[in-house]
């Protein structure tokens, strides 16, 4: 606990809203701290208003999208009834479901017992549900950016299969018989579109998205897919693992709700200008950081 | 570096600490209202009262078009060698797809639909009768030497007086003395009407790739396709914990095949209309967190109607590399359907994962194949030959003079209605012994009834059976399953461990047994006796015909059904293998996975795999083969009657084992290498590369030489790849408004924006070479038979090349009556590689939020690589060798586009 920290807990909570002007911009940091952080926007001088960082609230937004291997699944409950008890108690959490649509399975608390209740009573099964509903877990994140004044971040949690989708990505073969189709030759087309798409709607919100995979799939499609998971985690400030074995879903799990935890957030006014998309650049001396670059702004 | 907090931070903790708990409860409440207005709870208002959303507002779909025009391709080689400028080629594949909710969120439609309209050009380069020829003209015949071809007039055949049995026979003690035709020439008088209608519907040589006359016709003719296709998906959840999903899906189409000649006598492949209908319906019930049951319903039903009204011809075949007419099967309806019924039980224990499967599965073939309706006619050169001599005579000649050595009919009154059933239980454990290794056990018992037809019309040779003919054992026998029920166990075992506990780093193994049922073959073997095959068979092939063109086939000579226990004798018998044996297949791996900084994964495999009492058919298994001792009577063998009493079963010619005569063996042994790079900045790439060697005795395109001994066919499985390479990548440039690179944000960013390109290639080293001799006089004993090697001469060469790929005098063609003592494949000799490149590159145009145009242009072999044909492998012996030995005449491949555009909404 530093004094900044200190002093940033007793100061009046941040003024609500992502209001035009206003961005914030997760920092994940490697060594060091940004506590004299400056700032670019598009390369022009943009101001610091504000820094929070991991001793400030935090609400998690866990979100389970399992609908294959009990056995996945079941490690990846271990592992997450695990992280959520090692949650500072400024750190809450909330699940809800993927499929079919985004649901509430347990409203936001810092009761581990009753995460890890709402976990084992979450029965998946069904199709995948990631793809359909990482854009309103984004939404209600950004929500609840503007309303409060705690960090937000989402977790996805998920063993999805691309062909077990309720909307079609694989672009299966429908005349057997056309032996000389060459418009499958490169069957992910159909995910990197969707995964494109999903980038692009993404870059207009600003909560950080973290996915845990915890089924890796070798083939074409799945492989476009995880990696897809990939972009879009990054492109929102947030970072996915890919699972390769049982084994390594606890530590998967454990990182991310570590690097999410640790995760800070940096609030710039934005400076005048008329651009949608914007990149934002961010230096401290000392610290090592990786952050988000790229937002889509409403001006 | 943080600086503690002094006492009286932690006395001021404590209230601040409140404030924040006051905070986080600000934060759920606005969560629980977001969550609300949003319709993520169950006590929504927009759950419950359901804003409304009409269908274009939640609906997603595409639609697509894909199109390939010769225009946008490079010439083929193979048709820039023979002189053309372009190889036709018109496609259009255009579909689209609608998805989205239709009552609420808790059913979910897709529909996508696509067709396919295709025009293409195929060529072929073969070998015709050159023009003389077709008069009955052979004075321009040459062998693969470029040596006059000498054929002899049957009429003038007569005995040897000077004969000496005890010598072999050769052109100094010849057994029958026979008269070369006067100048090489057929009289017209002699020749065969019917061969002559034959010949003018046959084509005439416009190609000289050569050598000499050989590879003279090359043709191009279009195939067509033209073929519709939907699939349909509900989804629907009944209710927390059970949910239900439909799939149908429908095709139907029409391909016209190419044509190798234009008239009644194509020998090219069947038009084919067809229809194939799937239905899916799977039912999930989610017991508790940790049990589901899953119930499946799987219908399938596809329909072949394979015919070419009113051009049925009789199937010519011609030894040696001559064009045929006419073909096998010019009649074909099929129809499969398949039924299926499976649940799957999952629940954990402990830190058990267990999964139970129970299947059962019937199957329906319905099938109208007759082979030959008009008759099939070898010919070969023996009718024109100097009995006893190589290289002479000639199969066209014989063809002209109406001989055939060999002919068959179908008489096929009605199709067969095969069944057959099959179930299969599966247990399955995935126990986590430690969080550092779990293993994987499952235990199968797969149980398959024999095949039954649904009116009994079914028939086999059985062996144990005596035939009424000549009292020994193999006659027909009708009726019933043929084949008993079989049970067989299967099994699995894997582990996956972290030797250091970083779970980065993955060791994985594995072994399986499994056995293979007896599929249900699309065919009506098994029926003789309700069906009939009349067969004619030469006394002698160098002597008499077995029938002439000109008196056609002889009738069945009894009505059908006719189960009397002879009824397949002097016929190629059908034989079902009495026991049903399974094809067993054990597969054992290890790997090594480690993920490396950087997102870099490199893998490592080492694979064996093996399979015994395979299926093989009957180029590799003939139970009624002569042993091959009986080389010593050597030209006796050529007599019929004197062979058949070598036979072990003399009453059939050969039998038909299909292809389930269960008696081939394979060893697979590899070894591989996986790289993956994976890179938020939009690449993906991965590369593998795979040393494999497999043996076998069985495969191949000719066939085994000797059947009693399998371990002398053991060699390189002739379809065995050793080195493989393939890369995969795709990539999103890192340019456009929202990348490191030209982020225009003005006009611009419309050009620069959503460009990709992904990217396929694959290098293959070449299959082994299988050689064969150009003459084969062992009396018919012998169908495959192999070369000899030359001791002390190097088959390979330093600097090869397509004029000369191997050494061809490191081989010879065997003695008459003799084996070749050369590998059914070579183990060094590989035919050449071959190299595929393919790219695509995408430009994706974002019309709105949930709009875009992708915009698609592929270049499949966009290199335009020229791949080698394979070198000629018939070698000739020394005294008339095949000058083409070795070398290859040509190369194929050519680059294809195809632009595509897909609107996404």
């Amino acid at each position: 606990m530093t004094r900044r920290h200190l002093l940033a807990l007793l100061a009046p909570p941040m003024p609500e809203g992502a209001a035009p002007g206003r961005l914030r911009v997760p920092v994940l940091v490697g060594q060091g701290e940004p506590a004299n952080v400056e700032a670019t926007v598009d390369g022009k001088p943009a101001k610091v208003e504000r820094l929070k960082g991991p001793q400030d609230d935090l609400l998690v937004l866990i979100v389970l999208d399992f609908s294959g291997d009990i056995s996945y699944v079941e490690a990846a409950r271990t592992g997450l009834e695990a992280a959520v008890k090692e949650l500072p108690p400024h750190a809450w959490a909330t699940v809800l479901r993927a499929q079919d649509g985004l649901r509430v399975l347990q409203d936001p608390t810092g009761s581990a017992e009753e995460l890890v209740a709402a976990m084992n009573t979450y029965t998946g099964g069904g199709k995948a549900g990631l793809l359909d509903t990482v854009e309103d877990a984004a939404k209600l994140g950004d929500r609840l950016l503007m309303k409060t004044a705690a960090r937000v971040a989402v977790l996805y949690c998920t063993d999805s299969s691309i062909y077990n989708y309720r909307e079609d990505y694989t672009n299966p073969v429908i005349n057997s018989s056309d032996s000389r189709d060459l418009s499958r030759r490169f069957p992910d087309q159909l995910v990197r579109e969707k995964t494109q798409k999903l980038i692009s709607s993404l870059l207009n919100r600003e909560t950080p998205i973290w996915i845990v995979h915890i089924h890796y799939r070798v083939d074409t499609i799945n492989e476009a897919y995880q990696r897809g998971l990939q972009q879009l985690a990054e492109a929102t400030g947030g970072e996915a693992a890919i699972c390769r074995g049982l084994a390594e879903i606890p530590g998967a799990l454990a990182n991310a709700f570590r690097r999410i935890r640790d995760h800070w957030s940096v609030f710039l006014e934005l400076p005048p200008g008329k651009s949608r998309n914007i990149v934002v650049g961010l230096t401290a001396p000392d610290c090592d950081m990786t952050y988000r670059q790229r937002f889509s702004v409403k001006r | 570096m943080q600086k503690s907090v002094p006492l009286a931070g932690w006395i001021l903790l404590l209230p601040c600490s409140l404030w924040a708990q006051g905070e986080l409860q600000k934060a759920a409440e606005e969560f629980k209202a977001a969550t609300r207005e949003l319709g993520l709870r169950a006590d929504s208002p927009a759950r419950s009262a359901g804003k409304r959303q009409y269908p274009w507002q939640t609906w997603h779909g595409r639609l697509s078009y894909n199109l390939r025009n010769d225009l946008l391709d490079a010439v083929p080689h193979e048709i820039a060698q023979r002189g053309g400028g372009k190889n036709l080629l018109r496609r259009g594949q255009f579909g689209f797809n609608v998805a989205g909710p239709v009552i609420g969120k808790s059913t979910f439609a897709s529909l996508s639909y696509e067709g396919v309209r295709e025009r293409i050009g195929r060529n072929s380069l073969r070998t015709v009768a050159i023009m003389p020829e077709r008069r009955g003209d052979f004075s321009q015949t040459v062998d693969s030497a470029g040596d006059p071809q000498q054929i002899f007039d049957p009429a003038t055949t007569r005995l040897n007086p000077d004969f000496d049995p005890a010598q072999p026979v050769s052109t100094s003690n010849l057994e029958y003395i026979r008269q070369p035709f006067p100048g090489s020439v057929i009289p017209s008088s002699r020749l065969d009407p019917a061969a002559l209608r034959g010949v003018s519907l046959y084509p005439e040589p416009n190609a000289d790739a050569g050598p000499f006359f050989r590879n003279n016709y090359f043709v191009v003719s279009p195939e067509t396709n033209k073929a519709d296709g939907m699939i349909i998906k509900v989804d629907h959840t009944v209710d927390e914990k059970s949910r239900l999903s439909l799939s149908l899906s429908t095709t139907n189409g029409f391909a016209a095949a190419s044509r190798l000649m234009p008239t009644i006598a194509d020998p090219g492949a069947n038009d084919r209309i067809y229809s194939a209908r799937r239905g899916t319906v799977e039912h999930i019930l989610t017991l508790s967190p940790r049990t589901i049951n899953t119930l499946t319903l799987d219908l399938a039903t596809d329909r072949s109607d394979s015919s070419r009204p009113g051009e049925i011809f009789p199937d010519y075949r011609f030894s040696g590399n001559y064009l045929g007419m006419g073909r096998a099967n010019p009649v074909q309806l099929t129809a499969h359907n398949t039924y299926s019924l499976s649940n799957g039980y999952s629940t954990r224990i402990g830190k058990h994962s267990l999964r139970a499967v129970a299947r059962f599965t019937h199957y329906q073939v319905h099938a109208f194949l007759p082979h030959y309706p008009e008759g099939r006619y070898t010919f070969g050169p023996g009718y024109t030959s100097l009995p006893g001599i190589n290289n002479t005579g000639y199969s066209f000649a014989s063809y002209l003079l109406g001989a055939a050595e060999y002919a068959e009919a179908s008489v096929f009154p009605s199709p067969s209605y095969w069944r057959r059933n099959a179930a299969s239980f599966v247990l399955r454990d995935q126990y986590e012994i430690t969080k550092r290794l779990n293993v994987n056990i499952s235990a199968n018992l797969d149980i398959s009834t024999p095949r039954t037809e649904k009116y009994d019309r079914i028939s086999t040779v059985r062996l144990d059976v005596i035939n009424p003919a000549n009292g020994r054992p193999g006659a027909l026998v009708a009726g019933g399953a043929a084949q008993p029920t079989r049970t067989r166990p299967g099994t699995s075992i894997g582990f996956a461990w972290n030797p250091t506990g970083n779970p980065k780093s993955v060791v994985r193994g594995g072994y399986s047994l499994s056995f293979q049922a007896v599929p249900l073959y699309t065919s009506q073997w098994g029926t003789q006796g309700f069906n009939g095959t009349p067969t004619s068979i030469s006394t002698n092939t160098q002597l008499a015909p077995a029938i002439l063109l000109r008196d056609g086939m002889p009738s069945l000579g009894r009505p059908l059904p006719d189960l009397r226990p002879d009824f397949a004798n002097n016929t190629v018998a059908d034989l079902v293998e009495p026991t049903a044996t399974q094809p067993m297949y054990q597969s054992a791996s290890l790997s090594y996975e480690r993920e490396l900084p950087g997102q870099l994964i490199v893998a490592g495999t080492l694979a064996h795999s093996r399979g015994q009492r395979l299926f093989v058919s009957n180029s590799a298994a003939n139970p009624n083969a002569i042993p091959l001792e009986n080389l010593r009577f050597r030209d006796e063998l050529n007599n019929e009657l004197f062979r058949r009493e070598l036979r072990p079963y003399p009453q059939f010619q050969r039998f038909d084992v299909f292809s389930a005569w269960p008696l081939g063996n394979y060893k697979r042994n590899a070894g591989s290498m996986r790289v993956e790079k994976r890179s938020t900045s939009g690449l993906g790439l991965t590369a593998t590369y795979e040393l494999s060697r497999q043996m076998d005795d069985y495969s191949g395109p000719y066939g085994v030489q000797d059947f009693y001994n399998r371990q002398a066919e053991w060699s390189l499985t002739a379809y065995n790849v050793p080195h493989r390479v393939s890369l995969s990548y795709a990539y999103e440039l890192p340019i456009g408004s929202k990348k490191s690179l030209m982020a225009y944000n003005d006009w611009r960013r419309y050009l620069v924006d959503g460009w990709s390109i992904s990217g396929m290639s694959t290098l293959l080293s070449g299959e082994p070479i299988a050689l064969r001799p150009q003459f084969n006089n062992t009396g018919g004993l012998v169908e495959a038979l192999r070369v000899n090697v030359v001791p002390g001469v190097d088959p390979s060469l330093s600097n090869r090349s397509p004029d000369l790929w191997f050494n061809p005098a490191a081989f010879d063609n065997p003695e008459n009556f003799t084996l070749g003592d050369g590998p059914r494949t070579h183990p060094t000799l590989r035919n050449p590689a071959s190299q595929n490149h393919d790219l695509s590159v995408t430009k994706r145009i974002a019309i709105d939020a949930e709009r875009a145009l992708e915009l698609q242009a592929t270049g499949f072999n966009f290199v335009n690589n020229a791949n080698w044909t394979d070198p000629d492998p018939v070698i000739g012996p020394a005294s008339t060798p095949n000058v083409n030995a070795g070398r290859i005449i040509g190369s194929r491949g050519g680059r294809v586009i195809q632009v595509g555009l897909r609107l996404s909404f």
